[in-house]
């Protein structure tokens, strides 16, 4: 399934989609010529032109072989979260109606949701009878909010004529689309208008309007994106407009500003520059920031902060606060200010008297100013680096009175590495009881080096005890500690995977540069962003060792390593901005 | 609990009102207008299985004297109501890289084998569903459970799982299918589609309740109802028909998420046809009791939160997950009562249990610790659950725990069915004697084992179920055997099988039947 190098996308097809909107920007031709042409999205998308080819094996920039294909994804439509549902009737009517639909129907905050958000349960990728409930009563109470604030909202004034009503109704809907109406679309909200409301039902002015709004935010064409790009039977890029929906709920949960919209409707995303430059400037949003901001904070599991259980007279709820803050400052300053492998590797966070005891730092850092807040920078103390030696991160995975190697290096494998490891089967349950058993006062190092030796044990635990040994010099709630609960010396120098190179390194510090140096950390997270843009995984997942994958990592490889280069390498790729040919079934 | 005389004093205002008083309008004056109080069907369950040791009652059949944790039922004189069961077995079912409780909770409630596990961007274990769930079985072949509208509702008091799973906080699964992208096996499979409960009380009661408003049912204000539901039918028809252009327009892999869409469109509107036509309502329907809208901020928690190696939690979230509880059950009865719907499922929560619970740990009553996590601390062995109380420390802390979390559940549920019992309907009958409700869990002990498992089944007295016995089978038998023979009371007949030929829980148990003897025809 080879994508534009080879000429395998199709011409555009005038008519295929158009009665539904779906075929670009709604400016005939605007996206299909730049679709339509060979090597457009090759060489425009991609960049470098040597992107090779989009199935099967390829050798990537470090000699690693990648599988599959470039595009993630098959041509589909993509349901909004509840959150862009409330958010989308938030730019459409007002900020304090989406807070109150979020409280309503117990929509989940930013920093809470699952990464990516349809991955969670309470989401899903399609409308079910349940969802189907949400969406109709944020669709009913934004309906209601018109009628409560008419002449504000619609400009028609009290004694609204039917024409005022209906202009509003379609400008409504060429916002709500993210893209204009076609004509066929505005016949039938006319027709809803004038013959089922004002007509059949013998509605009000007000009342059609109403129930006419809710009929447009319950429309497909609102709870849907499509990604069909001019023929969803061949390989090729979305549409400009389709591409401007998904870069902007990838980047801000939100439709996409006027600005973006114009971008889009002027050819400006059909290249990597264009796109680039509309990521750039978005980045720089608040909203985009927030967003962003809170899948990082879901995904290292900072909110897990306010339950976790410690038996630690210092961890207080006043700690409890400060290291989540300290995460949200740490995370921000990264993510906007530094590189991308700066969270394993930055020396500077931001700290409060509380925290600094923890790092055993001197507070305030001389010449430091501190915030409202009364936190200021600090540097990391020599035996510490990036998130991975914050108390905040080790006393969420921390049991209530002991530290775990384990628990530790299943989460530096899995959330740096992007590897799973399947738990232990039923069946060894016993051999695991009786190791603990029979060795009562193993020190977490005997105890690894037991495993490293028992069948099956060390298959799986060589893959990830190094993590956690060489973190076993910080305690609970992430205090340096020299020896163990026993008095018994802690010795933090291991060796590590293969998956990371292999080699010895002495402690948390080296683990953290190793991880860094690897290439697997910046991997991984271009894998989980590339998942996060996509939305709905549930049909295919970019792996860690996909084409896909691989041509964001070769991208981002030619870049200043920022995270904002790697959502750019992301955003710009092809398996972002194309999809496979669609699934006829 | 307010007292709500809808024909003579209620009435409403926006969208929803309209229509959910013109649904219990018309449903009470249908009612009114049958012979006998409507059959009605009720899944429950339970978390974490059993201890077998405290589960087992001493003797069997009539005679049997209730364990401990079977004792809550009983103080709530509900033994009459009810038979016990242990013994179901789901060892024969199978779904490739299932998790324990992950794919034994869709095994508990649909009985069939399934395809393997869904990616769900965390562990590959969840298992997804091979068939529909009995309430959606039910309400397909038995006409009079059947009501407009969706006709059922999921409630769930607490949705904390282990790492993204769908499987272990739903119950009901659709017969419509969608092929996702498996974990295990590698590339797609077909699943039934979750068909996911309510977290929130508040959004259960608007489901079923939504704006009621005071006033009276005036013909003015019928009209004006009247007026709403055209206007809101006119909305469903116009998403139908957007949909259908989608659909016309896209991929033929995504035609089924479009089908569910237009599904769950569907059944409301022709709930809306129906009420259009119906014109206007008499005066003089039968009353029914309108709960009062629960809080808007009660709802159960959820997100992942495996908790596994750090058990014990910072305080109690019982407290809480009771009046969840409370609050769903009391919508589940009220709905019944109105009879807005005539099937549900309830769930207290996931297998993988995350609710914590305060003053259960022998060695330290003030602390909290969470349920599942607790089931597989360690040193409890795999099969502790299996085998008598130990001797002593942190295991017999364990176990200890382990039986009262279930003890408190089905106090809790016992204090639900004692509401069923002393409820009336419409016709002044129990709710209880006409609602079968099966009380099953997913997992036959911690170990995860699927067999033997325990069960219940509560109700449906006035529908030929003959209770009071507790049978311990040997050999195990299917789960589905316990609704065969809740469909022998629902479908009133000795032989439901034969009705439900081509389901696909059959192919996956055929030598399922009913359980013998308790039921006859009433």
């Amino acid at each position: 399934m080879l994508l534009a190098c080879n000429g395998a996308i199709s011409p555009p097809e005038a008519g295929t989609v158009a009665s539904f909107g779906t075929a670009g920007s709604g400016v005939p031709g605007v996206a299909t010529t730049r679709v339509g042409g060979p090597g457009a999205v090759m060489n425009g998308v991609v960049g470098t032109g040597s992107a090779g080819p989009s199935s099967s094996s390829s050798t990537g920039a470090a000699g690693a072989t990648c599988h599959g294909e470039k595009l993630a994804s098959a041509k589909r439509i993509v349901r909004l979260s509840f959150n862009q549902i409330a958010n989308t009737i938030g730019t459409l009517f007002s900020p304090e109606l989406a807070a109150k639909l979020i409280a309503d129907n117990d929509i989940v905050d930013w920093e809470h949701r699952a990464f990516p958000p349809l991955q969670s349960p309470r989401e899903g990728n399609s409308i079910t009878d349940a969802t189907w409930k949400t969406m109709d009563s944020m669709a009913a109470s934004a309906a209601q909010y018109v009628v409560d604030n008419f002449a504000t909202v619609t400009a028609c004034g009290a004694d609204a004529t039917d024409a005022c009503a209906q202009q509003y109704l379609l400008e409504l809907a060429d916002q709500a689309f993210r893209r204009p109406a076609t004509a066929a679309e505005k016949e039938r909200i006319s027709t809803l208008y004038s013959g089922a409301l004002r007509g059949t039902a013998g509605a009000t002015v007000i009342e059609a309007v109403q129930y006419s709004v809710y009929a447009i935010l319950q429309s497909p064409q609102v709870v849907y994106r499509t990604e069909f790009g001019a023929d969803w039977t061949v390989d090729g890029r979305m549409s400009d407009l389709e591409l401007a929906s998904a870069l902007s709920f990838f980047l801000t949960d939100n439709l996409p500003d006027a600005q973006l919209i114009a971008a889009a409707n002027d050819g400006k995303l059909a290249t990597p520059t264009g796109i680039a430059a509309e990521v750039d400037r978005l980045l720089k949003t608040e909203p985009a920031r927030k967003n962003l901001h809170g899948a990082m904070m879901s995904y290292f599991a900072f909110p897990q902060l306010e339950s976790v259980k410690i038996d630690d007279p210092a961890f207080t709820d006043g700690l409890r606060n400060s290291m989540y803050h300290e995460a949200e400052l740490f995370l921000q300053n990264v993510l906007w200010n530094g590189h991308v492998t700066d969270l394993l590797l930055s020396k500077q966070t931001t700290v409060n008297a509380n925290l600094a005891k923890v790092y055993g730092a001197t507070f305030p850092a001389p010449g430091a100013k501190l915030d409202a807040d009364g936190f200021g920078p600090i540097t990391m103390p020599d035996l510490r680096m990036g998130i991975l030696t914050q108390p905040g991160f080790l006393a969420t995975r921390s049991r209530p009175d002991k530290t775990s190697v384990v628990g530790r290096g299943l989460l530096i494998k899995n959330a740096f590495l992007c590897t799973e490891t399947p738990p232990p089967p039923e069946s060894i349950a016993e051999t695991i009881a009786s190791i603990v058993a029979a060795n009562p006062d193993a020190s977490e190092r005997d105890l690894a080096n037991i495993r490293a030796m028992t069948s099956p044990c060390f298959s799986c635990h060589q893959t990830f005890d190094a993590y956690g040994l060489a973190l076993d010099s910080f305690d609970v709630i992430g205090r340096h500690r020299m020896t163990d609960p026993k008095g018994r010396p802690i010795d933090t120098s291991v060796t590590l995977p293969e998956q990371v190179g292999g080699g010895m390194a002495k402690d948390a510090v080296e683990v953290a540069m190793k991880l860094a140096a690897s290439g697997g950390f910046a991997e991984c997270m271009g894998r989980n962003l590339m998942n996060y843009a996509l939305a709905d995984v549930s049909a295919g997942a970019a792996e860690l060792d996909s084409c896909a994958v691989d041509e964001v990592a070769q991208a981002f490889a030619q870049t200043d390593g920022s995270f904002s280069a790697l959502i750019r390498s992301v955003a710009t790729s092809q398996g972002f901005v194309a999809r496979s040919k669609g699934i006829a079934q | 609990m307010t007292r709500y005389r809808m024909a003579r004093r209620s009435f409403l205002a926006s969208v929803g009102g309209a229509i959910g008083l013109r649904v219990m309008l018309g449903n009470l004056v249908a009612l009114a207008e049958g012979a006998n109080s409507p059959a009605r069907f009720l899944i429950t369950h339970w978390p974490v299985g059993t201890l077998r040791h405290r589960f087992l009652p001493m003797g069997s059949g009539a005679s049997y004297v209730a364990s401990p944790i079977i004792q809550p039922f009983i103080d709530a004189g509900l033994r009459d109501d009810m038979s016990v069961f242990y013994g179901f077995s789901d060892s024969h079912l199978r779904c490739p890289g299932g998790g324990g409780h992950e794919a034994g909770t869709p095994f508990t409630t649909t009985c069939a084998s399934a395809a393997g596990t869904r990616q769900n961007g965390g562990e590959g274990d969840d298992g997804v569903a091979g068939g529909p769930s009995f309430d959606q079985i039910f309400l397909k072949h038995i006409p009079e459970l059947q009501r407009p509208g969706q006709g059922y509702v999921n409630a769930l008091c607490d949705a904390r799982v282990d790492s993204n799973e769908t499987s272990t906080q739903c119950l009901s699964y659709s017969y419509t299918t969608r092929s996702i992208a498996a974990a295990n096996p590698r590339g797609n499979i077909t699943e039934h589609t979750p068909l996911l409960p309510r977290l929130g009380p508040v959004q259960l009661y608007a489901d079923l309740f939504s704006n009621f408003m005071p006033g009276g049912s005036t013909p003015a204000n019928q009209e004006t109802a009247a007026k709403a539901l055209l206007m809101r039918k006119s909305v469903l028809d116009f998403s139908l028909g957007e949909l259908n252009e989608l659909k016309r327009l896209s991929p033929g892999s995504e035609a089924p998420k479009i089908d569910l869409h237009a599904e769950a469109i569907r059944k409301i509107e022709q709930q809306l046809s129906a009420q259009i036509e119906g014109g206007m309502l008499p005066t003089n329907a039968p009353t029914c009791m309108v709960p009062v809208a629960p809080a808007s901020n009660l709802t159960g928690k959820k997100g992942n939160a495996p908790g596994y190696g750090s058990e014990q939690t910072q305080s109690d979230d019982s407290p809480t997950h009771e009046q969840v509880a409370k609050a769903h059950s009391g919508i589940l009865l009220a709905a019944f009562q109105c009879d807005l719907i005539r099937v549900a499922t309830f769930q207290f929560s996931p297998g993988t249990n995350h609710v914590s619970f305060k003053g259960m740990w022998p060695s330290d009553p003030n602390k909290s610790f969470m349920h599942h996590p607790v089931s597989h601390m360690s040193p409890f062995l795999g099969n502790a659950s299996s085998q008598p109380p130990p001797s002593g420390g942190q295991p017999l802390d364990i176990y200890e725990f382990l039986a009262s979390v279930q003890t408190w559940y089905n106090a809790k549920l016992a204090s639900i069915l004692q509401s069923f019992k002393t409820t009336t309907d419409a016709f002044g009958n129990s709710l209880l004697d006409y609602t079968v409700i099966p009380y099953v869990t997913e997992v036959a002990e911690s170990s995860h084992t699927r067999s033997p498992k325990a069960g219940f089944l509560f109700g449906g007295t006035k529908l030929g179920l003959k209770h009071g016995t507790f049978q311990n089978f040997s050999p195990t038998r299917p789960q589905a055997d316990l609704y065969l023979t809740c469909a022998q009371a629902l479908m009133q007949t000795a032989d439901p099988k034969e009705k439900l030929a081509d389901e696909k829980f059959l192919s996956s148990n055929p030598n399922c039947a009913p359980i013998e003897g308790l039921w006859s025809n009433a």
